[in-house]
């Protein structure tokens, strides 16, 4: 250790030093400090109080990746088109097809043909008429583009304009849930987007702009951070009490979303951690648990696997503690699942097999099998709790019954790439499903129909003759009770050979101040606000 | 010295042209398909094969990458997958928001560590010294995920002192020059908005800035001590300078070179680690756009955003040696035949 000679100057002048140093360093900070202190306005809400009550301001964790609605098949962005656009229908209560642009809709006798009425009062953001001219456009486009929502309506031939208010859409084949997939085409300005199409249909130019009729314009994003918009005072579905501006956030932290609420920066916020929501609601806030159409699956692998023998898959649906999963890992924000389909979709059969928790069953049909020593392997996305928390259970439940998991963790594009070939695809492998509407052909159609195996949703390979005819011919038929009949005996089908292990239905919280009123969850668009149908008060 | 930047240069272009080869083989080992990706998750087999030959992905992969490197050398990134737009348009929105977070926290780090390390080097082995060293500590060993939650809650939560998250508070804008938002409140000469801005700034500018300050006060304290023992500030003092004179204009100077290293590198580390930090406190940015780009899929997003923060890394450092020979006049005479410096090679330097 060296000591700097002392000499008789520095002791004075050393503390002249320090004082210099500390002197600047706090010059510095009041400096700071001071310019800091000219934003009169802090967080929270103060400051144009009357503007901030008339925002609605609401939290959410993932950006969008464009504003162009024809990727409106993705949650953020489907989030983002509702306020800027309309569509032709939209789903009411329980699942029912209720008129929006659209007020008329007919099918024909062979269910190729659709004859549309549209309302005469519609206009875009920029003055001009919606017409059947629009209408065609958008489809015509999603037909092009083949991404997206175009997944929704394969069917789609062509469109042909009768007049302004009237339309004939052509379908490839009869297809009946193409009337309920409208209501994920968001309708397009067709002479805004055709002026600014440039060499991709406009796709680069809608990414960032807005070209719809919607009750809100859109008004300006900042990428990560928000997207703005502001109310459209000529929409033809007038306002009562809705916000003036809305303002969507991207708060990838539940805790930061949680603080966001608590301080008043954000009115709505829909991915609040679970252990928070007792407190909210004690504090004033309203914390809604909604019925969704989502289930959680682990799908078996039906091929070249231990799990292909269906005592294995029997013996293991009555292995797991559906119990302990909803009242320890969903704390109690969900219903038991019965069969593949949530109880909330259109022709859900409550009479299905649902095996409970039976340990004594399931090592009973082990034994009776004569299968012991089984190792398993099983795949899992990291992206929620309740995954992660299901796939331990699960793992632990069946050890007690003999039976051995190897857990691995991928993210979604791994999964998809696992699913790829039969020889990658993991003898379990946990995954939701989220129908993109109540229509049961989302379901059974997407996720048990083999012309989806390695291609699609079908992941554990699930193929049966009977059921791919069962789903493909209530394609086919336009009455509601004749369509039924085909899809609950698709149910019962799919149940008898064990297919999935339905973990559950969870449901959709969603935490909000108190003063807001019409918030409502909608199972056609999960994930989402509906901001029209909020009033602010 | 012109020879000396040329050979910077050309290093430079190699170290870039390597990182986008590695970039680009990255993605292709990358799980996930960018086709399935675009396509939609509801997507057929036909629709997925579709997008494929619009996107090109269904060349060869050396004619992907030739293609890939033409364009590069045209200065297009590509198109994102997902925004439709050029890679580098969004870059370009994006980077001016991280660069203002990137040098708040750079001032907050230049401002407390070099004191900091002055400090503990004036008193060094007394407790001053021991704590000036802890608190530098605690710094770097905090997560950086962990430090920023905390400072929200204790200090938008709790003591409501900052705003939360966000760049201006609401109800507050300012007109798009430049892209950073505290510069162009400046700018439009908008104070109240300055003032809100520079607010948002304080907290996420101090998590990222926090395991920075260690590195920076430990090299400020080693120099310092070795300078502080040399001969010419004994000299200095000799001749009856004040202490603050000596300590700041003799001293200081020569103990900033090594570190004025260690902060050009830094440079490109914060610009790394706002990733973390910009989707915290929900600023918009470089890094919040480099993970949604890893999370879809967008491979040009991907690669684009790697070589950006590359690219600043060796602007960077090609400062960081302009520094040097500024500070350092023994490094620009060169021995006349051969062009080698005459003082050890910079290498060494940083060593």
């Amino acid at each position: 250790m060296h000591q700097p000679p002392a000499t008789p100057v520095t002791a004075p002048a050393r503390r002249r030093g320090r004082r210099g140093t500390l002197g600047l360093t706090s010059v510095m900070l009041v400096g700071a400090l001071a310019l800091a202190a000219c934003g009169q306005s802090t967080s929270g809400a103060s400051g144009g109080s009357d503007v901030r009550k008339q925002t609605l301001i609401i939290a959410e964790n993932e950006p969008p990746a464009t504003f162009d609605p024809v990727q409106a098949d993705n949650s953020t962005v489907d989030e983002v088109s509702i306020p800027a656009y309309d569509t032709l229908v939209k789903y009411g209560k329980g699942g029912v097809i209720a008129p929006a642009v659209a007020t008329e809709w007919t099918f024909a006798k062979d269910g190729k043909t659709i004859d549309l009425t549209l309302r005469g009062d519609v206009t875009f953001h920029d003055g001009t008429k919606l017409t059947a001219t629009d209408v065609k456009y958008t489809l015509d486009r999603i037909g092009k583009l083949q991404m997206g929502v175009a997944s929704l309506v394969t069917a789609y031939d062509s469109a042909e304009i009768v007049d302004d208010t009237h339309l004939k859409i052509k379908l490839k084949q009869s297809y009946a849930p193409f009337l309920g997939a409208l209501s994920r085409v968001y309708l397009l300005n067709s002479k805004l987007v055709q002026a600014n199409a440039g060499s991709d249909d406009g796709r680069q130019w809608l990414a960032a702009n807005d070209a719809g009729s919607g009750p809100y314009k859109l008004t300006g994003y900042t990428p990560n951070q928000e997207a703005k918009f502001t109310r459209n005072d000529g929409y033809w579905g007038g306002f009562t009490g809705q916000a003036k501006d809305v303002v969507i956030r991207y708060l990838p932290q539940a805790a930061t979303q949680k603080t966001a609420l608590s301080n008043g920066d954000v009115d709505i916020a829909m991915d609040v951690d679970p252990n928070d929501w007792a407190g909210l609601e004690s504090g004033g806030y309203v914390v809604d648990k909604a019925d969704t159409n989502v289930q959680l699956y682990v799908f078996f692998k039906m091929k070249d696997s231990p799990v292909a023998d269906k005592a294995l898959r029997e013996a293991i649906t009555y292995a797991y503690d559906y119990d302990q999963h909803q009242s320890a890992i969903l704390k109690g924000a969900g219903k038991k699942a019965a069969g593949v389909l949530a109880s909330t979709m259109v022709c859900a059969d409550p009479t299905v097999a649902q095996p409970g928790y039976d340990l004594q069953k399931a090592k009973s049909i082990l034994a009776a099998a004569g299968l012991k020593d089984v190792t398993l392997t099983m795949s899992y996305l990291k992206a929620t709790a309740e995954m992660e928390q299901a796939a331990t259970l699960l793992q632990s439940d069946l050890a007690k019954i003999g039976v051995k998991v190897e857990l691995s963790a991928v993210t979604y594009p791994q999964y998809v790439e696992m699913l790829k070939s039969n020889g990658t695809t993991p003898d379990l492998g946990m995954i939701y499903g989220f129908p993109p509407n109540p229509d049961p052909d989302s379901v059974l159609h997407l996720q048990f129909d083999s012309v989806f195996i390695n291609n699609g949703q079908n992941s554990g390979g699930y193929d049966n003759p009977k059921v791919d005819k069962l789903v493909e011919d209530a394609q086919k038929l336009t009455d509601e009770d004749a369509r039924c009949a085909l899809y609950k005996e698709a149910q019962q089908t799919i149940a008898a050979d064990s297919a999935s292990i339905n973990m559950s239905n969870p449901q959709y919280v969603t935490v909000y101040r108190k003063g807001l009123t019409g918030y409502a969850y909608d199972p056609a668009h999960h994930q989402t606000v509906d901001v029209y149908q909020v009033q602010v008060g | 010295m012109a020879r000396f930047l040329l050979r910077r240069l050309v290093t430079s272009v190699v170290v870039l042209a390597g990182l986008a080869v590695v970039t680009f083989l990255m993605t292709q080992v990358l799980p996930g398909d960018p086709a399935r990706t675009a396509a939609g998750r509801n997507a057929t087999a036909e629709q997925v094969a579709q997008v494929r030959i619009q996107l090109g992905l269904d060349q060869p992969l050396w004619q992907q990458f030739t293609g890939y490197l033409d364009r590069l050398l045209h200065g297009d990134l590509g198109i994102s997958v997902f925004t439709q737009r050029p890679v580098l348009d969004d870059i370009t929105a994006m980077l001016p928001s991280s660069v203002e977070l990137v040098l708040a926290a750079m001032a907050i780090n230049i401002v407390v560590a070099v004191p900091l390390g002055v400090y503990a080097a004036y008193r060094r082995g007394r407790p001053a010294d021991i704590a000036a060293r802890l608190i530098a500590l605690l710094g770097a060993a905090v997560p950086v995920f962990w430090l920023g939650l905390m400072l929200q809650l204790v200090f938008a939560a709790q003591l409501k002192l900052l705003p939360l998250t966000g760049q201006l508070a609401f109800g507050q804008a300012v007109p798009k020059i430049t892209g950073m938002t505290s510069l162009d409140a400046l700018l439009s000469g908008n104070l109240p908005a300055l003032g809100d801005a520079l607010q948002h700034l304080v907290l996420p500018a101090l998590t990222l800035a926090a395991s920075f300050v260690a590195v920076v006060a430990r090299t400020v304290r080693s120099s310092m001590i070795t300078t502080l023992d040399s001969d010419y500030i004994t000299l200095a003092r000799a001749t009856g300078a004040s202490e603050l004179r000596v300590v700041v204009r003799h001293g200081l100077r020569n103990a900033m070179v090594p570190a004025s290293t260690i902060l050009g590198m830094q440079l490109g580390w914060m610009l790394g680690s706002t990733v973390l930090v910009e989707s915290i406190f929900g600023r918009t940015g470089i890094g919040a756009q480099a993970v949604s780009a890893v999370l879809q899929s967008d491979l040009y997003t991907v690669i684009g955003t790697v070589l950006v923060i590359g690219v600043v890394f060796v602007v960077a450092n090609i400062a960081v040696d302009l520094v040097q020979l500024w500070l350092n006049p023994r490094l620009r005479r060169t021995k006349r035949r051969t062009g080698e410096p005459a003082a050890p090679a910079l290498a060494e330097v940083k060593a």
